[in-house]
């Protein structure tokens, strides 16, 4: 099970790294004579409403559709973590104010904020990366924390203490460790989160220009050849279904893992 | 006295957020593309007259803390000014929209409760098992599927393929409402039937291995009170938790099936607005779903009180 | 109730082949360490196995066969005929029920509520109305008895009863057991893991290993000289609070998997008489006189007696640790109130007292985790603090980073020492018995006792001048707890060893300060202050130890105790 969902991810990844290339037309090259066809030998998956091969604007758009929850989930991921260790570690007023924000970030209907963010003021994904990348920070800070306040609580957390091993080096050392499939389901959770906000953006068409060749824009382009050509709308659709499917069951893997590890 | 205090201290964490919430609202304003003389122009021709008509009628040329206090007062009083686009009073704009998304949600809710408490308690009882794997799976590809993909894989099944439900609309009568409205309430209710699968799951299974259920039966309790007073209520606790996250996946859930279904609903008013830098109608919309959040949150808070014998004392010291 | 060839089964066998009788009117002990399947066979006696084992064999109730009987026919058994009190009083109730409503719901007669908490010991009526969260773990858990009998059972079994309950209170809590059975003339089924508690509560024991029982007779015979080799090693391994004996003895190795000895005697591996006949075939329980059962080949070979008392160190070198007026308050709690005591080079002070007492601040005080309200903590010595104190810590399963090997934990702590002294993983491996092998395992592969000598040898890799000990045995089987007591005792760090087992701290201690609500109640020679207490709590904590008499020749004399 675990080595599907590693494979399904890796050849997502092979897909945004070599997408490009890999696409057997111009995804831009349009071919009205052939427009809304269904799947032949020439266009697998048939083409859309201008003749646009969706083969290769499905490849093509790979890389924006995974690149930027790669990024986000990184951010996320290594500020929460690291936010989360010292608020909890710490604990005193740093970690009171902290909260404080994280509390209210979580309360904030945050896609709704994202839509409006980004649909009035613009500026595409970067704009949308950085405030997801705000927006999910706090989740992970919370999570972390926790575990890292019973952690801390632990026999061996106290015997680090007591040896004088400096705060650092028991936060990263001694704790992190023990959080890691926390941390590892975080960063997936994240990514997911971020792929499916990013599609859904597009899909509402917002942050990026019509015709771009990208999953969530494909979804909402063609919803209209349902009848013609399903593949052109359902691809993608199931493309980014099947992705997030399989960092969120890999995410799972890892926190019952963790779950299990601490039944002693 | 101390049920005052924590209600106070949830108030005003309340007010906080939708402090926040409406500052950010309003700020959009000044913040979109243009600047907010071109937003309430709605894209028409301008002079310099309109434009200092504008000015003056908006104040716009008053201090940010008094527009923004100015625009808190009226829209605590339920005026939200008039939408850009179509000219009405925001609030009549949304009572138009509201029954749609309203409809919808309750028949996602109620789905959800269905489907989610029963199939979380079945998996729990064939822990291990084909079943539960399946739900559990189930469950997981649920919650990770966008809503808008669901939607269309849905529409493209049942709709096109299977023609058992029309693809756009909502109806007229009661009973094509429902046969208009089911596949999107399916869309919408998959993720929070997920959520409470997996709550419902969790909690059963940690019911099952406590000690007070066990000492429960082992006095002889018959099955209703063990069921009752023992797993339903205890079980009711971690569930209510994840009321809070069932709210924001039905909050920007029913954004997208709306306009996956092309739905007229407050979610496709929210990303028509958005487009047509309907700034008014925006900022109602933020607002109203700031408010349901805190509104759903204190619900929760009190009915944690109502069933925790714990949390009441601890509300107390 | 009448239990026959019981066994009880889930990935592996764990209980193997029990029979057991418990007749109206007596107390019958089932006596075992962890992973002897005595609780699963008090799950089973009442039909609650957990999800994933079955129980074959049979239980048979006035003649009637249980086992396979459906849910149906056990609810009418459960509480009317015989009920089950469990383990933790924190877990066993329901948070959202008051008890007067745990035991309402579990009435079967109109017996008023005020009178259930009367038969408990309970004397204020207004506790009915109180929820769990409430209540104090002693009185949980005798409102849990008031629920158990409101059915009026005739048979309660009682699965480690007082276990996570204070000294003082567990005590308290047998008295009740055993003056509600007589008061009712009900059979009770004690699980206990404690040789003592079943010699001073029961008529009958059995003892129980690797899933099977091993010996049964009456608690007197049983007291006076073991039948089975097992059971003596286990009597000799239990600490006596009446003197400090020369040598603590453990058993060597652990507790096999009762699956893997089903062909041979359980404690074969284990047992210095073992013998080929041992292995070839399962020893049945065989008859001896005077009603007694054993399930060992041979007679066993009375061991030598651990020969008088181990001789104290005379401490006359210069003071460790001093501290004085030492306060700690939290909020309104004050877990310190002025506590004042010395340890000096070569000595262990022993810290005694309940929950609450205020000793596991002392030390977190001491080692600088926590910081106190007034007072002073002095270390003799230079250099910083974590050179001069360490900690040995109480729970096994978490003292060690999981996420670590034990070299990489012990290099990092020795790495925390001066340098002149430094000591290699290796030595300290050695230095607590543990092959220099173990370096490259995890803690998950080391068992209890194992752990806790990692955690010694951790605590001594900075060469520290005072070994700080809280409750270094308190979730240890007692045939582990010989060899790690043993261990501390050979080591020559001055000690402060805290502890609420006065019969542990009887062995260890040269000198002795009781503490209770924060405050130093009797200070002094530990074999003074134990001989002859003279606080009044000195003399409670003294009478709620259950005794073993030196050579077991009889049963504890606190039998009136009702």
């Amino acid at each position: 099970m675990r080595a599907v969902l590693v494979t399904i991810l890796g050849l997502a990844a092979v897909a945004a790294l070599t997408g490009p290339w890999l696409a057997p037309y111009d995804p831009a090259a349009q071919d009205l004579a052939l427009s809304a066809a269904g799947p032949s030998a020439a266009h697998w998956l048939g083409t859309d409403d201008l003749g646009r091969d969706v083969l290769s604007r499905l490849l093509t758009g790979a890389r924006s559709a995974l690149f930027w929850p790669v990024l986000v989930a990184l951010f996320t991921t290594v500020l929460g973590t690291a936010l989360g260790l010292v608020s909890g570690y710490h604990r005193g007023w740093v970690d009171a104010v902290l909260m404080r924000v994280v509390d209210l970030a979580i309360a904030m209907p945050g896609l709704l904020v994202l839509i409006v963010l980004v649909g009035v003021l613009g500026g595409g994904y970067g704009w949308a990366v950085l405030a997801m990348a705000v927006l999910f920070t706090p989740g992970d800070i919370r999570v972390v924390r926790s575990l890292t306040l019973a952690q801390r609580e632990l026999a061996y957390a106290e015997a680090a203490r007591t040896l004088g091993l400096r705060p650092g080096r028991i936060m990263f050392r001694h704790l992190l460790p023990n959080l890691a499939p926390t941390v590892v389901a975080n960063a997936l959770l994240s990514f997911t989160g971020a792929l499916v906000a990013l599609a859904g953006l597009s899909f509402l068409g917002i942050g990026l220009p019509a015709g771009t060749p990208d999953w969530g824009l494909m979804v909402e382009e063609n919803r209209q050849l349902l009848d013609l050509n399903p593949w052109a709308s359902i691809a993608p659709a199931a493309l980014i279904t099947v992705v997030a499917c399989a960092a969120t069951l890999l995410g799972d893997r890892a926190f019952e893992s963790m779950s299990k590890g601490a039944g002693r | 006295m101390a049920l005052l205090k924590l209600l106070g201290r949830r108030l005003g964490a309340a007010v906080l957020l939708l402090g926040v919430l409406s500052t950010l609202t309003y700020g959009l304003l000044l913040a979109s593309p243009g600047g907010p003389e071109q937003v309430l122009l709605g894209g028409r021709p301008s002079t310099p007259e309109t434009r200092a008509a504008i000015r003056e009628q908006y104040h716009l040329d008053d201090p940010f803390p008094v527009r923004y206090a100015r625009w808190l007062g009226d829209a605590l009083q339920g005026d939200f000014g008039t939408s850009i686009y179509s000219r009405e009073p925001v609030v009549s704009v949304i009572a138009d929209r509201l029954p749609v998304t309203a409809s919808l949600a309750a028949y996602a809710l109620a789905l959800t409760v269905a489907v989610g408490v029963p199939a979380g308690l079945l998996a729990a009882m064939r822990r291990g098992g084909r079943l539960d794997q399946g739900i559990t799976l189930g469950a997981l590809a649920a919650l990770s599927i966008p809503s808008f993909a669901l939607s269309i894989l849905l529409l493209y099944g049942f709709a096109v393929q299977l023609g058992w439900f029309p693809v756009f609309g909502v109806g007229d009568t009661f009973a094509e409402r429902i046969t208009h409205l089911t596949l999107p309430a399916i869309a919408l209710a998959a993720a929070q039937a997920a959520l409470v699968v997996r709550q419902m799951r969790a909690a059963a299974l940690d019911l099952a291995a406590s000690d007070f259920l066990t000492f429960a039966r082992a006095r002889g309790l018959p099955r209703r009170r063990v069921w009752t007073s023992y797993a339903l209520r205890n079980a009711a606790l971690p569930v209510l938790t994840v009321g809070g996250l069932l709210l924001a996946a039905n909050l920007t859930g029913s954004v997208f099936v709306e306009q996956a279904f092309g739905l007229h609903g407050l979610g496709s008013l929210l990303i028509g607005a958005v487009g047509q830098k309907d700034i008014p109608v925006v900022q109602a919309l933020v607002l109203l779903g700031g408010v349901i959040v805190v509104v759903v949150n204190l619900l929760i808070d009190l009915a944690y009180l109502v069933v925790d014998p714990r949390v009441r004392q601890g509300a107390a010291s | 109730m009448k239990v026959t060839g019981l066994r009880v089964s889930g990935t592996g066998l764990i209980v193997d082949g029990v029979d057991l009788e418990v007749s109206p009117g007596e107390t019958v002990g089932l006596v075992g360490e962890s992973g002897s399947g005595k609780s699963l066979t008090a799950r089973a006696m009442a039909g609650l196995l957990p999800r994933g084992l079955r129980a074959t064999g049979s239980i048979t109730l006035d003649g009637r066969e249980l086992i396979g009987a459906p849910e149906r026919v056990w609810r009418t058994v459960r509480g009317r005929r015989l009920s089950l009190l469990m383990q933790d009083p924190f877990a066993m109730l329901n948070p959202l029920l008051t008890a007067g409503a745990h035991i309402a719901e579990s009435s079967r007669s109109r017996v008023p509520i005020a009178e259930r908490l009367a038969e408990v010991g309970i004397d204020d009526p207004s506790v009915a109305r109180r929820h769990p969260f409430q209540l104090s773990g002693g009185m949980r858990q005798r409102v849990a008895l008031a629920a158990a009998l409101a059915g009026d059972p005739e048979l309660l079994i009682a699965d480690e009863p007082t276990t996570a309950l204070d000294a003082t209170t567990q005590h308290e809590i047998l008295q009740l057991v055993r003056r509600v059975q007589r008061a009712r003339d009900m059979g009770v089924l004690l699980i206990t893991h404690d040789l003592r508690v079943a010699f001073e509560l029961c008529d009958r024991v059995a003892v129980m290993y690797a899933g099977r029982i091993v010996e049964h007779g009456p608690a007197a015979e049983l007291g006076r000289a073991a039948a089975h080799p097992y059971t003596a090693r286990l009597l000799a391994t239990v600490p006596t609070v009446e003197r400090r004996l020369a040598r603590l003895e453990g058993i060597p190795g652990g507790v096999p998997p009762a699956g893997e000895v089903s062909g041979a005697c359980a404690f074969a591996a284990r047992c210095d008489q073992a013998e080929a006949a041992c292995v070839e075939a399962r020893p049945p329980l065989r008859a001896l006189p005077s009603g007694r059962l054993t399930a060992c080949v041979t007679q066993v070979r009375p061991r030598p007696a651990p020969s008088g008392t181990g001789a104290r160190r005379e401490a006359a070198g210069p003071p460790v640790l001093r501290v004085s007026g030492l306060r700690k308050a939290y909020g309104s709690h004050v877990a310190l109130g002025g506590v004042s005591l010395e340890v000096r080079q070569g000595e262990t002070v022993g810290v005694v007292g309940g929950s609450g007492s205020g000793k596991t601040t002392l030390a977190r005080c001491v080692l600088g985790l926590v910081t106190p309200d007034s007072g002073t903590v002095e270390l003799a010595g230079d250099g910083p603090r974590h050179r001069l104190v360490q900690c040995v810590f109480q729970d096994p399963s978490t003292s060690l980073n999981p996420a670590m090997t034990v070299g990489a934990a012990l290099a990092e702590a020795a790495g925390q020492g001066a340098p002149e002294t430094r000591p290699t993983v290796a030595e300290l491996l050695e230095e607590v018995g543990l092959p220099a092998s173990y370096a490259g395992r995890r803690p998950a592969a080391l068992s209890g006792g194992e752990r806790q000598r990692v955690a010694i040898a951790r605590a001594l890799a900075v060469r520290p001048s005072l070994l700080i000990c809280d409750e270094p045995v308190a979730s240890l089987d007692v045939s582990v707890q010989a060899h790690v007591l043993e261990l501390l005792r050979r080591i020559g760090t001055a000690m402060l060893f805290i502890t609420h087992d006065l019969a542990v701290v009887r062995q260890m201690a040269d000198r002795l300060v009781v503490l209770s609500r924060g405050e130093v109640v009797e200070a002094g020679e530990a074999d003074a202050v134990l001989d002859a207490p003279a606080h009044d709590y000195t003399r409670r904590l003294l009478r709620s130890v259950p005794v073993l008499t030196d050579s077991h020749t009889s049963v504890a004399s606190a039998s009136d105790g009702g």
